[in-house]
């Protein structure tokens, strides 16, 4: 088996949980399918289950580590939750290239406004706070950048004990070529 | 072999979290390892960022995201944008890690341990080659830890690395705690590894401390230095010329005082060793 082969292969078993999981509860078949022959699948099936599964966990935490990073409010504000959540988006995308981390952090946040859409969760202005704190995930990596959002909940208060009672807001993100840092104009609409 | 290169002392893994501590206490930084990908691609306050830290201190790149182990070989977008980087630092030498990080389109996001064999020796010394026609710094090699062991070896860790080392002409950045740690979670001798390694190119030191989880020591990069890494380091300042030692910290940042304390004894021991 080639290093190439190897190479695709461990990259898979590291990254997939399901293809982790069918490979080694049957290498041999698995093996046949990727082409390989029964040699070369019985010496891959040589590899400790414990110690692949150890592994790519610890790819996972560390994902969740730098994720945590550009979202900080909100895994403050979801607690425990932040972590599950990650775990089950985690399962279906894995970023790539130098800015991996940031493309995770923008990823996820989708995640989570969609979940907090579709299934609402606790407390019901995390949607908001996550749009929010993926604005200015965006808005880093740009040297233009106007972006106009809308907000059920006062997301910009910097405490998130501020933000729990409804009062819609309008945010502008706004950063033009060569000014090292973010403007931002704050409106209201009036209340409900 | 690298005995021309600088001695630069005890320097710090820089993180952004630490900026300001850094500079009010930079006498006892005496050099910066930057990470590259934080400074690849990026936009002008980065850039800026980047200039005040090399107005200051010597700076060291040190890579993660290369994949010197990828049969597939090396993402060319990625050495367009590392080259200018090199160009505009010109270090004294550089480092990269011996291990692949992605392969199939699959960007693994950590680094990823090579089996011990001729044909991965050959296959990192080829990828090396292509990129010294990109820049030609000196590179220095870092050993990784891994969780895995990967079947059908053909040699030791050590082995492997010292065939990389000699037949690419590098050096080799000796991470003490990645040391430690294999050797804690593969029950090896450090004395026998060290043992093995070609002497004369070992330029740099890593260290950091780590956390145990489920009877599996883990290099997080999260704890204060043990013990065992300061007695493994003090043995391998003994047996090789250092050029330099960088603390590698990366989570749950105490004050910058624990930090500044390490860095003290970590020049302590290069002094009265060396």
């Amino acid at each position: 088996m080639s290093l190439l082969q190897t190479q695709q292969l461990l990259a898979r078993l590291y990254t997939n949980t399901e293809f982790r999981e069918r490979f080694f509860a049957n290498p041999q078949t698995v093996g046949a399918e990727l082409g390989l022959s029964d040699d070369e699948s019985h010496q891959l099936a040589q590899l400790s289950v414990q110690d692949v599964n150890l592994f790519a966990n610890s790819l996972k935490w560390k994902r969740l580590g730098e994720v945590r990073q550009f979202l900080p409010r909100t895994h403050l504000a979801l607690g425990k939750n932040f972590n599950a959540l990650f775990w089950k988006y985690a399962e279906s995308y894995i970023p790539s290239g130098i800015k991996k981390h940031r493309q995770d952090a923008i990823a996820f946040a989708d995640f989570i406004a969609k979940v907090a859409r579709d299934e609402g969760i606790e407390p019901p202005w995390v949607g908001d706070l996550v749009r929010y704190e993926q604005t200015w995930v965006l808005a880093y990596q740009a040297s233009i950048y106007l972006r106009v959002c809308w907000f059920r909940y006062p997301v910009h208060q910097p405490e998130n004990s501020d933000i729990c009672i409804e009062k819609p807001t309008i945010l502008v993100w706004w950063r033009f070529l060569g000014r090292p840092c973010l403007l931002i104009c704050k409106g209201r609409l009036p209340y409900k | 072999m690298f005995s021309h290169l600088p001695t630069l002392g005890v320097g710090l893994g820089f993180r952004e979290v630490c900026k300001s501590d850094l500079f009010l206490n930079r006498q006892q930084v005496d050099f910066l390892e930057i990470v590259v990908e934080h400074y690849l691609d990026v936009s002008s306050p980065k850039q800026e960022e980047l200039e005040i830290l090399a107005q200051h201190f010597p700076i060291i790149p040190h890579g993660i995201n290369l994949s010197l182990g990828s049969a597939e070989g090396l993402d060319r977008d990625y050495l367009r944008k590392l080259a200018p980087l090199m160009n505009q630092l010109n270090p004294p030498w550089w480092s990269e890690h011996i291990c692949f990080t992605r392969a199939g389109g699959v960007d693994i996001g950590h680094l990823s341990p090579l089996p011990y064999t001729k044909e991965a020796v050959e296959v990192v010394c080829r990828n090396i080659a292509e990129v010294r026609r990109w820049f030609d710094v000196p590179l220095i090699l870092e050993n990784i830890t891994y969780m895995v062991t990967l079947p059908g070896a053909e040699m030791t860790e050590a082995q492997f690395l010292t065939e990389i080392l000699e037949r690419s002409d590098c050096g080799l950045l000796l991470d003490v705690t990645n040391l430690h740690t294999n050797a804690v979670n593969h029950g090896y001798d450090v004395l026998d590894f060290l043992g093995e390694l070609p002497s004369q190119r070992v330029v740099q030191l890593h260290f950091v401390g780590g956390h145990w989880y489920d009877g599996v020591l883990i290099d997080s990069h999260s704890q204060p230095t043990p013990t065992e890494v300061w007695q493994l380091m003090a043995e391998v300042v003994d047996r090789f010329p250092v050029k330099g030692i960088v603390l590698e910290r990366d989570e749950n940042f105490p004050p910058f005082g624990e930090l500044v304390a390490e860095l003290q004894q970590a020049r302590q021991i290069l002094r009265s060793h060396s």
